[in-house]
């Protein structure tokens, strides 16, 4: 049975859980985008992580990094029990080590972004995922000619609405015009705010359906207590 | 001058946790009444003291409280100093965060946030010196919502709050600010 509209995912993460109302759709498919060192991967991997801590399976599907790179940089949370990669709660791939492999000639065909959402479903029906993340999906995006990417990414919405899972889209750069972010459920933007030349990772939601939540900035830290998040100081 | 030490314990036992004070003091005053803080409040109440350092390193306090063999294990300091000295060595001291400037504020209750959580099941004290150091860094409407967040922040976790100021060095504009803010301030003679 597909998600029922509505109903939310509790993340496990204040920064998250607290701006927009308690979690996110479940099924729904998130935006999260932001320049490089904005905290993309950190936030994605803690939402993994804390799904593990609360018994719910993920799978982190890489285009870029390979799984071990990966592995060797994962934040590490104070209060988390085992390790849930090797346990078997969280699984970790590259989308060119799964079923229908790497492509050679840089172009994604339609059949073959339907192969990858197949792969995708794959992965989430063999591990009982309810969390999904794709990071990034620009590599994809730039080889789809541009029908192929929106008929990719509704796909990849309707798997994640019927199979309940509830995925981040990572998305590098600041432009808020991509199709990843027209598509999706909910956009929660990541980026630098500059005051009196000091640099702040900072954090907003731009959208999310259905919730009245938060539109103010905050800034951001990560910590090995995961994100904290406090609304950036005005000053008025 | 009177002894700061029981104006000071006199005066915190009254009030309470989660009761904003600023201890307007003298210079002289400054270090009897960050040993009696410490050593005599919240050493004696097993109080873990999470220390906002602006004025002085983290180091330089540690190691002063240490020649007087004033015990530091419950002491967590989040320096905002060291790291505009380029002095910070965040690998070498488990008990100390870096904020990276006196005026980014936020990363100030973020820290703090983060020391509150890792200290899960303690309770605790928050140390800000100075007010007098803040404001110097940071625009007094800046300080004045900072100094709101922050307090909101260690009262709802039912911790002391604690704002030391130098009265003889401050703006008239930081004083008013303080009185919006403080529950209590305590001159001490």
């Amino acid at each position: 049975m597909a998600a029922s509209p509505g109903t939310k995912l509790c993340t496990g993460m204040e920064c998250i859980d607290r701006l927009v109302g308690g979690g996110l759709p479940v099924g729904g498919m998130v935006s999260v985008c932001g320049p490089c060192g904005s905290g993309k991967t950190f936030l994605a991997m803690e939402y993994l992580l804390r799904g593990a801590l609360a018994g719910q399976r993920g799978v982190y599907i890489s285009t870029v990094h390979s799984p071990e790179k990966l592995l060797a940089s994962m934040p590490r949370l104070d209060r988390a029990e085992g390790d849930p990669f090797k346990d078997g709660r969280l699984a970790i791939k590259h989308i060119d080590d799964m079923g229908s492999g790497e492509r050679e000639d840089g172009k994604i065909t339609r059949p073959e972004a339907s192969a990858i959402v197949e792969d995708i479903a794959e992965a989430i029906d063999g591990s009982k995922a309810q969390r999904l993340v794709l990071d990034a999906t620009n590599p994809l995006m730039l080889e789809m000619q541009d029908w192929v990417a929106r008929a990719f990414l509704v796909s990849l919405s309707k798997l994640l609405f019927k199979a309940k899972c509830t995925g981040l889209l990572i998305t590098e750069g600041d432009d808020m015009q991509g199709l990843e972010q027209t598509m999706a459920d909910g956009i929660i933007r990541l980026g630098t705010a500059v005051r009196r030349g000091d640099n702040y990772r900072v954090l907003e939601v731009v959208k999310m359906a259905g919730v009245a939540h938060s539109r103010a900035k905050y800034v951001m830290d990560m910590t090995s207590e995961g994100i904290l998040v406090t609304p950036m100081l005005r000053g008025l | 001058m009177e002894e700061v030490a029981p104006q000071v314990l006199g005066r915190l036992e009254e009030l309470g946790p989660a009761v904003s004070l600023d201890l307007n003091l003298s210079v002289e005053a400054y270090f009897d009444t960050l040993t009696t803080l410490i050593d005599r409040f919240c050493n004696k109440k097993q109080l873990t003291c999470i220390y906002i350092s602006v004025t002085v390193p983290a180091s330089t306090i540690k190691a002063a409280l240490g020649s007087l063999e004033i015990a530091t294990d419950r002491l967590r300091f989040v320096d905002c100093i060291s790291f505009a000295t380029m002095e910070c060595a965040p690998s070498d001291d488990a008990q100390t965060v870096f904020v990276e400037s006196p005026a980014m504020l936020e990363y100030i209750v973020l820290k703090v946030e983060y020391l509150f959580r890792k200290g899960k099941g303690e309770r605790f004290m928050v140390i800000l010196d100075s007010v007098n150091s803040l404001a110097a860094h940071n625009e007094v409407r800046m300080l004045y919502e900072f100094m709101q967040v922050l307090m909101a922040s260690v009262k709802s976790r039912g911790a002391y709050p604690v704002l030391l100021s130098i009265g003889e060095q401050m703006k008239p504009e930081v004083h008013e600010m303080l009185q919006l803010v403080c529950d209590q301030i305590i001159t001490l003679k």
